[in-house]
């Protein structure tokens, strides 16, 4: 167990432990939906998804030394043992309704395509820099919400550019990203 | 009769130019420090510690000081405005002062925060006056025990936080403290949870966390909830309603209470303002006629966490100054610029330099006086935020976000982290769980670990219980929690019936 827990702490550990738990999460929410529990769905898998997590942290606590009398495995055990033994009792809740059914659906489509405009808008920074990257962010992301006033959105995005320049990069030297383009054209 | 007297002496060396430059302009940096999400009271001391060097060591000092107590006051002013805390201690004033804007109230909320934190802060000062030296003694006292029962005490407010989502808000906090161990284990030296990645050597910072909890997982709520319609929406500035001086006497005894109670929790070190604000705010629920009210924007619950957080300046002060002790980050911030200009804090500081002592004093009364007459003027700025349209407002959020997640240790792994914690808070807010409680595991991680190592280490697993104030701690901490289950109990009990 040991030798699992030290496994675990490693970066392909990391990835063994990251595709069980979306397998163990993938397969909790297949049989939920083809049973009439399904209505509580989300207040059976979020339990269900913190139980997971404290059973990888503590198996990677059995991998911690042990000489000492308080080692470094002690707290973080006894957090994820008050962990398990909360969600457990939300986990019964939920599968008998108590905490009542999943809340409606909204708008959960423009929710990930903003999302998606964010993770973008990070990339963009790492390769066309923080201005250029940052003005096409929010003049998008606004559009995107349905602003049509594009007085507005363009003086906003310029105001926003400027003061972050002078308040950021001047002010607080704040090493705003250039941007591999430009700094490999540049230098 | 001698302290007065070195006091009147300290007010009356502010009579220059320089004095009182230092204090507006250290009031004007400190709150907007504050209020940007990113930078925190200590980077905006420690960047302005520079600028001091050919400075004289009183202005010096007066202007750092300045900027530390308006630096607390700014970060409840985005707190209330868009939900994005400014300062960790802010978190608490945005349980009550982003409903109170959501109900139309924003200007309530400014202005409770404004006078509850001037208030707060002169109290603070006050105490650090006139008790710095016996409560420096007290505590140096306290023993790994006491500190590690004052964390459980706090966590404690998670009860309280919770209310009927009681498991939930535990939950919550036990997923803060989980987090709180990834990294470096500083006792041991093991890597513990960070897969490899050295990025998380130091684990997952405060801020970036902080921002994503609060801002991002907001925006992505009322993305969901909200249509967004294709006809432009002008903003709508109406008229702001400001608290009458009559609104504010109503909460003399919360500010008063909270005040003493952030002043006390500030002198420890390590302890701070965010601990003292989620202390003053449970007691304030516990104390009031109306508990079931706070959190749905009520003026009680800005005022109790705002004047516990600026409170705690000057009792961050005291081990500064008495002991050579830092109360708290900032603090030890100012060590090192009194340091620079030649000045021991210590008990010899009040023997030697009695002038800049209290010249301190005095300037801090002032600054709080200035940023009253600033926080009042600015207020009426802030408050036209909120009439921003929401799809305007949004991507303004983010962009602040990710700047100010950069912003701390300039790197991408923060943004990153930043928008994963936005991503957890959604999806728990979507199911009920509060996100407050993850940031104070957070905050009182550290504190609970390490004292309760060291403790152990020192005096055995009993150490908790024969040490009197640890055990007292510890049995009120247990009441504290015990207490809101048995009276959710009770009334499921009575509902049956």
């Amino acid at each position: 167990m040991k030798a699992l827990g030290q496994f675990l702490n490693t970066q392909v550990g990391f990835f063994v432990a990251f595709g069980s738990f979306v397998v163990f999460l993938g397969i909790a929410a297949f049989i939920i939906s083809k049973t009439r529990k399904r209505r509580f769905m989300g207040r059976i898998l979020i339990p269900l998804g913190f139980i997971g997590i404290a059973v990888i942290f503590y198996l990677i606590t059995l991998g911690f030394p042990r000489e000492q009398q308080v080692g470094p495995a002690i707290v973080p055990q006894l957090w994820i043992f008050f962990l398990v033994a909360l969600n457990i009792y939300l986990l019964i809740r939920g599968i008998t309704g108590r905490e009542g059914e999943d809340p409606e659906k909204g708008r959960i489509d423009t929710v990930f395509l903003f999302l998606a405009l964010v993770v973008i808008y990070l990339v963009a920074i790492q390769l066309i820099g923080y201005f250029i990257s940052t003005f096409f962010f929010i003049v998008l992301a606004m559009y995107m919400l349905a602003y049509r006033n594009y007085v507005v959105i363009f003086s906003t995005a310029v105001g926003w550019l400027i003061f972050s320049y002078f308040a950021f990069f001047k002010l607080l030297f704040v090493p705003l990203p250039k941007g591999l383009v430009f700094s490999l054209i540049f230098g | 009769m001698e302290l007065l007297h070195n006091l009147a002496n300290g007010f009356g060396l502010l009579a220059g130019a320089p004095q009182i430059v230092a204090i507006v302009i250290g009031v004007i940096l400190g709150i907007l420090a504050g209020a940007m999400p990113g930078l925190s009271p200590s980077m905006g001391v420690a960047l302005l510690v520079p600028f001091t060097y050919k400075m004289d060591p009183s202005v010096a000092l007066i202007l750092l000081a300045s900027i530390y107590i308006a630096a607390n006051y700014g970060g409840s002013i985005t707190a209330v405005t868009i939900n994005t805390p400014g300062t960790p201690s802010a978190v608490v004033t945005s349980f009550d002062g982003y409903p109170l804007t959501r109900k139309g109230k924003a200007g309530v909320g400014l202005g409770t925060s404004l006078i509850a934190s001037t208030v707060g802060g002169m109290i603070g000062v006050i105490i650090l006056i006139f008790f710095s030296i016996p409560l420096a003694k007290l505590a140096v006292k306290m023993h790994p025990s006491e500190y590690f029962a004052l964390a459980m005490f706090g966590l404690t407010t998670v009860a309280s936080l919770g209310g009927k989502n009681w498991a939930k808000a535990f939950v919550a906090a036990m997923f803060g403290l989980l987090i709180n161990t990834i990294g470096i284990d500083p006792i041991s030296g093991v890597s513990r949870f960070t897969f490899g990645f050295f990025r998380l050597y130091d684990g997952f910072s405060l801020i970036p966390a902080l921002i994503g909890l609060f801002a991002l997982s907001e925006v992505f709520l009322r993305l969901e909830e909200h249509k967004f319609a294709k006809k432009s929406v002008k903003a709508e500035f109406k008229k702001e309603t400001w608290p009458s001086f009559r609104d504010y006497w109503k909460l003399k005894w919360t500010i008063l209470r909270s005040s003493v109670i952030g002043t006390l929790i500030g002198i420890f070190p390590g302890a701070g303002a965010t601990i003292a604000a989620f202390l003053s705010y449970d007691v304030a629920k516990r104390s009031s006629k109306h508990p079931e009210k706070f959190g749905t924007g009520i003026p009680e619950g800005v005022a109790a966490s705002e004047a516990a957080n600026s409170s705690s300046v000057g009792g961050a002060m005291v081990p500064l100054l008495t002991l050579g002790i830092p109360g708290s980050a900032t603090t030890a911030v100012l060590i090192g610029a009194l340091m620079i200009h030649n000045l021991n804090p210590g008990p010899l500081l009040f023997k030697t330099n009695p002038e800049i002592v209290y010249s301190l004093f005095a300037s801090l009364l002032v600054a709080n006086f200035v940023m009253l007459v600033l926080g009042m003027w600015g207020s009426k700025l802030w408050v036209k935020v909120t009439a921003i349209p929401k799809n305007v407002l949004y991507p303004m959020i983010v962009a602040i976000s990710i700047i100010g997640s950069f912003a701390v240790n300039y790197s991408f792994f923060d943004v990153a982290s930043c928008i994963g914690f936005g991503l957890i808070g959604w999806l728990l807010k979507r199911y009920g769980f509060p996100v407050a409680p993850i940031v104070l595991g957070i905050v009182l991680g550290k504190l609970a670990e390490e004292n309760f190592r060291r403790a152990v280490i020192m005096g055995g697993y009993s150490v908790f219980f024969t040490r009197p104030a640890s055990a007292i701690m510890l049995l009120i901490a247990v009441l504290s929690f015990s207490y809101p289950l048995i009276k959710t109990y009770r009334e499921r009990k009575k509902s049956v019936k």
